[in-house]
């Protein structure tokens, strides 16, 4: 009988452990299913810090595959899965950023971030990454004065490297998404009001 | 005697994986030192929120509901001031190792309720 009970409460434990397990997956899964909802709700759903937006897609920044570099050392990665794509930067072996857009979100353009460097100390370098639609095969970066940049796309991810733009001076304005015929397929605007590129230190 | 052991058994394995879900779903927040700020509504000609004193800050995220503009800052008076743009997400980091302020903006035009956490 004794043999009986003790088996009884390791299968009681068994059940419960499982049953937990279970429902904390469950609960995972369905916290970061709902592709409705903007990249900081996403972010909100998971522990505030590092690799947020990685972990609340359920992607792991060591699994990127590398892209390219950028102007200011930072190495770019790609890692994605039926939901998300994330761009993930790193600087040596430290973590240094990330950029995660749903298929929904990178159609619609908002798959683009921009890294501004703006001590008058540094080099002042800008960089521009992003997460192209579908089918596109070149980004032209658009200028207020007119002009234009053009960067290809490896692997649906594009850079631009730059400086930040001087006060009164031209400035980035928007993408024009490049077609296979080398026409424009689409246009983006960029995440920053005007030439508020840099911010203040007081 | 042998059933309060069970019993005994029984919560142990539970708390065991609790802490292991626990563990799982802050895996990779570990810092520090760490400050959130922010979570409320501000406009969107620029204001800003910002953490409560300057650290040695390694990141600065801020996050909003929808996709509006919004800019995440490092910055001191002295070398830092790095800046970061995304849509309804942002984040930057600062690998300078000094006394550093966290700003998060709302470029927009518009208000939102706009929450930040910076970590060292």
């Amino acid at each position: 009988m004794m043999k009986i009970g003790s088996r009884k409460g390791l299968l009681v434990a068994g059940a419960l452990t499982t049953a937990l397990a279970v429902s904390g997956a469950g609960a995972y899964a369905a916290a970061n299913s709902g592709t409705d909802a903007g990249p900081g709700e996403r972010a909100a759903t998971v522990a505030p810090g590092p690799e947020r937006q990685l972990r609340a897609g359920g992607l792991n920044a060591s699994e990127a595959q590398p892209l390219f570099f950028l102007a200011n050392g930072k190495r770019v990665g790609l890692v994605s899965n039926a939901v998300t794509k994330c761009l993930v930067l790193s600087l040596g072996s430290r973590f240094a950023g990330e950029m995660c857009a749903t298929t929904a979100e990178i159609a619609e353009g908002h798959g683009i971030s921009i890294t501004d460097e703006c001590a008058t100390t540094g080099n002042d370098l800008m960089e521009i990454t992003g997460l192209a639609p579908e089918g596109v095969l070149g980004v032209r970066l658009i200028s207020s004065d007119g002009t234009a940049r053009s960067a290809s796309v490896l692997s649906g991810a594009f850079k631009f490297d730059g400086t930040n733009p001087v006060p009164g001076g031209p400035y980035p304005t928007g993408l024009e998404w490049v077609g296979s015929d080398a026409s424009r397929v689409g246009t983006a605007r960029l995440p920053v009001a005007g030439d508020q590129f840099c911010e203040p230190t007081s | 005697m042998r059933k309060m052991l069970h019993v005994r058994l029984a919560v142990l394995a539970v708390c065991i994986a609790a802490a292991f879900v626990l563990a799982l779903s802050t895996a990779g927040a570990a810092s520090a030192f760490s400050e959130s700020y922010g979570d409320y509504e501000i406009c969107g000609s620029n204001c800003y929120i910002q953490s409560g004193g300057a650290h040695t800050f390694y990141f600065n995220e801020g996050g909003s509901t929808g996709s509006p503009y919004l800019a995440c800052q490092l910055f001191n008076s002295i070398h830092a001031n790095e800046v970061s743009h995304g849509y309804g997400y942002c984040d930057v980091y600062y690998a300078g190792g000094e006394y550093v302020w966290a700003r998060v903006y709302n470029q927009s035009g518009t208000s939102h309720v706009v929450g930040g956490n910076a970590g060292t």
